[in-house]
């Protein structure tokens, strides 16, 4: 005698599954009261579920915390740095272009000796032994201007700003500057300036 | 216990390796048996589960701690299992004839030296026996069968070990225990 009902194989399933409601539990006794393979069927899985279940305890041999511990690569080999790195990649890659560019700059003050003038206007004086510029009496620069080693004499008029690195300026008593004046001395000057002029692109040349 | 575990898990990952001694320590039978279960073969199962233990350790920062760690685990060691299975099906079974001998199999050399009482022989036939259908399932039906009666785990868990869908799960645990009631009915009638 066979039972190809589908819905009291899904019963069994569920049964085992602890899934049954109380009522289909019912009806599942009631049904292998009378039909012998759904009850063989049922008893049969839950035999091996048990005896898996029951299946003589397995426990890991001796020294295996031990050997797991020896396999383990040396201390690990990403160090502190190197996780910053994975956790921060943005901070990291900010850092990476400070130190660039602080270099760079910081080279530059180092090594940039040379006079030089940055101004559209044409009508200053530019004295290029003595390291020297002037604004002279009663003229007019237009725009910025920029003196890098050298001295600035402002005896005229400069409508724009004023930038004097690694030298001094010198303004006579009917000089006069409309922007800002700046000399720079210090490298932490001459880097902030630099920065300034690198992202809003200010410097004249 | 979790939080015993998750503290061990975030010292690990600070770089503090007794920390990780503690872990395999509590999770080294379980892992071990699975991988028992799996292979079938003890020391092909050490050495599985010790791997799994330093895949854990160096790949312990790719743990986001959104599921249980032994989940985790489990998956790692299931899945080295799965791998290692695969590459040696076809030219290795447990049920082959070892050369030289009459008639003893690898299960017999892994089976226990002790001697047993009647009743107790007995019962452990029959479950070396099951032990054999369990290897004889293809491994995705072991896999879930495994974590289920042996492990205890939830279908959720297993979900999760097995990275498939809970009504995938339940399907396999369903053939695989149809499976296995048809071998082992063979084997009881042929007894």
């Amino acid at each position: 005698m066979s039972c190809v009902s589908e819905e009291y194989m899904d019963l069994v399933d569920k049964a085992l599954d602890g899934e049954i409601t109380a009522e289909e539990q019912t009806e599942l006794n009631r049904h292998m009261e009378s039909c012998e393979s759904c009850r063989e069927h049922y008893h049969a899985l839950k035999e091996i579920i048990y005896e898996m279940k029951e299946a003589s305890p397995v426990v890991a041999p001796a020294h295996f915390t031990e050997n797991v511990m020896k396999r383990l690569p040396e201390a690990k080999k990403r160090s502190m740095p190197a996780q910053w790195i994975r956790r921060y990649p943005v901070l990291t890659a900010a850092a990476v272009f400070l130190i660039l560019m602080f270099g760079s700059v910081m080279a530059g003050w180092n090594t940039e000796n040379d006079f030089a003038v940055h101004s559209a206007a044409k009508n200053i004086k530019v004295n290029s032994a003595a390291h020297t510029v002037t604004v002279p009496k009663g003229e007019t620069v237009k725009g910025d201007l920029v003196v890098e080693n050298g001295n600035i004499n402002v005896e005229g008029k400069v409508e724009g700003n004023v930038v004097v690195i690694k030298g001094e300026k010198y303004m006579a008593s009917a000089g006069q500057i409309t922007g800002d004046s700046q000399e720079i001395h210090e490298v932490v000057e001459w880097v902030w300036y630099k920065l300034k002029t690198f992202f809003t692109g200010q410097e004249q040349k | 216990m979790d939080s015993l575990i998750n503290s061990l898990v975030t010292q690990v990952k600070s770089g503090n390796r007794e920390a990780f001694e503690g872990l395999v320590e509590i999770y080294k039978d379980k892992i071990y048996r699975l991988c028992y279960r799996m292979v079938g073969d003890r020391h092909e199962a050490e050495d599985l589960a010790q791997e799994a233990f330093v895949r854990a350790f160096v790949n312990i920062d790719k743990y986001s701690g959104s599921y249980k760690f032994s989940t985790w685990l489990y998956r790692i060691a299931t899945n080295l299992c799965i791998d290692r299975l695969r590459k040696r099906k076809p030219d290795y079974s447990m049920d082959a004839e070892i050369p030289g001998t009459e008639g003893a199999t690898l299960y017999s050399q892994v089976a226990d030296a002790d001697p047993l009482p009647e009743d107790e022989v007995e019962e452990k036939e029959k479950r070396d026996q099951l032990q054999q259908e369990i290897m004889k399932l293809p491994e995705k039906y072991r896999t879930a069968i495994l974590l289920k009666y042996i492990e205890d785990m939830s279908l959720e868990e297993i979900s999760s070990v097995m990275d498939l869908p809970v009504p995938t799960v339940k399907t396999r645990i369903h053939r695989g225990r149809e499976a296995l009631k048809k071998a082992y009915k063979k084997v009881a009638k042929s007894r």
